[in-house]
């Protein structure tokens, strides 16, 4: 493994950000997209980060599989593609109510990406999940069949 | 690499013309990074991002820009350096650490060295890699560096 690509933790945890909000089934350019609260990423040290995308629009690239297997109001909610790595930026805010990161881009955190061979990341630092979101930048292609979500693994210590 | 304890990623932009070969751009005020100690940075071009924050366009290649920043004492610590060689893509992944230093944003500036690909209103984005002063005496150590 490449120097720097292996950030010894004790959990790494994968979360789903699905890009839709309550009024608009597509989810919004500029919108803002939150975590769903997690106590074991409130209470332990980020020491790294790491951006999945699927092969939902076909990219040898990809790391997850597009799996539809849950719902948001009777639409499917499928692993967001590798192109929409570049349309997101990652904002974590932490307990003090600070923000930690601000507006740090996906592409950065997606090893697989266009750099090919991105390292993770160190990082040190705390945040609170709730209050931490992802800004889509991008647009969502018309007729998509799937809500598109965006998934970040945290390394914890 | 070191450790990110925090990152903010700001823009700078053209203006409303092409900015001529040989310009330099300054960066803007940044409340939030009056009073920071620089550790990274990164650059993003277009492939990196669709779009910046404020919605403009980015550089579609970072061939023709380079970098100067300024310490709080005035002094050049970056000096016309390359943003192509900023960004990560072209360092197998890695991005730059520097020893510490304090960052004095709106003497820092880029300059336009061949303005080819760049068209009005399009912006070059930076991800800056930080901590603030009050939390220095924690974190200088780690960094192993200056006072």
């Amino acid at each position: 493994m490449a120097q720097g690509n292996n950030k010894a933790s004790k959990k790494i945890l994968r979360f789903n950000v699905p890009i839709v909000d309550q009024s608009n089934i597509n989810g919004q350019t500029f919108g803002r997209y939150y975590f769903t609260d997690n106590p074991n990423v409130n209470t332990g040290i980020i020491v790294g980060m790491q951006a999945h995308a699927s092969n939902l629009i076909a990219n040898p690239l990809a790391d997850i599989s597009a799996s539809q297997a849950a719902f948001i109001n009777s639409k499917p909610i499928g692993n967001a593609p590798v192109n929409f790595m570049r349309s997101c930026l990652l904002t974590l805010i932490n307990t003090s109510k600070k923000e930690v990161l601000s507006n740090f881009p996906l592409n950065q955190l997606f090893n697989r990406g266009s750099h090919g061979l991105t390292k993770i990341y160190p990082f040190f630092l705390k945040a609170d999940l709730s209050k931490s979101y992802i800004l889509f930048v991008g647009s969502i292609p018309p007729g998509l069949s799937y809500v598109p979500a965006i998934n970040i693994s945290f390394y914890l210590r | 690499m070191k450790p990110i304890l925090k990152s903010y990623l700001i823009e700078v932009n053209v203006g409303t013309t092409v900015p001529g070969n040989g310009t330099q751009i300054f960066i803007q005020d940044y409340s939030q990074l009056r009073k920071i100690f620089l550790t990274g940075i990164t650059t993003l071009d277009s492939s990196d991002l669709t779009v910046s924050p404020s919605g403009k366009n980015l550089f579609p290649t970072l061939l023709g820009t380079t970098v100067t920043l300024v310490n709080s004492a005035n002094q050049e610590v970056l000096y016309q350096y390359p943003a192509l060689d900023l960004n990560p893509s072209n360092q197998s992944g890695f991005y730059r650490d520097l020893i510490p230093f304090q960052l004095q944003l709106t003497k820092s500036f880029i300059t336009i060295i061949d303005n080819t690909s760049i068209t009005a209103n399009m912006s070059l984005c930076f991800n800056l890699f930080y901590f603030d002063f009050d939390d220095a005496p924690k974190y200088l150590k780690m960094y192993g560096t200056r006072k």
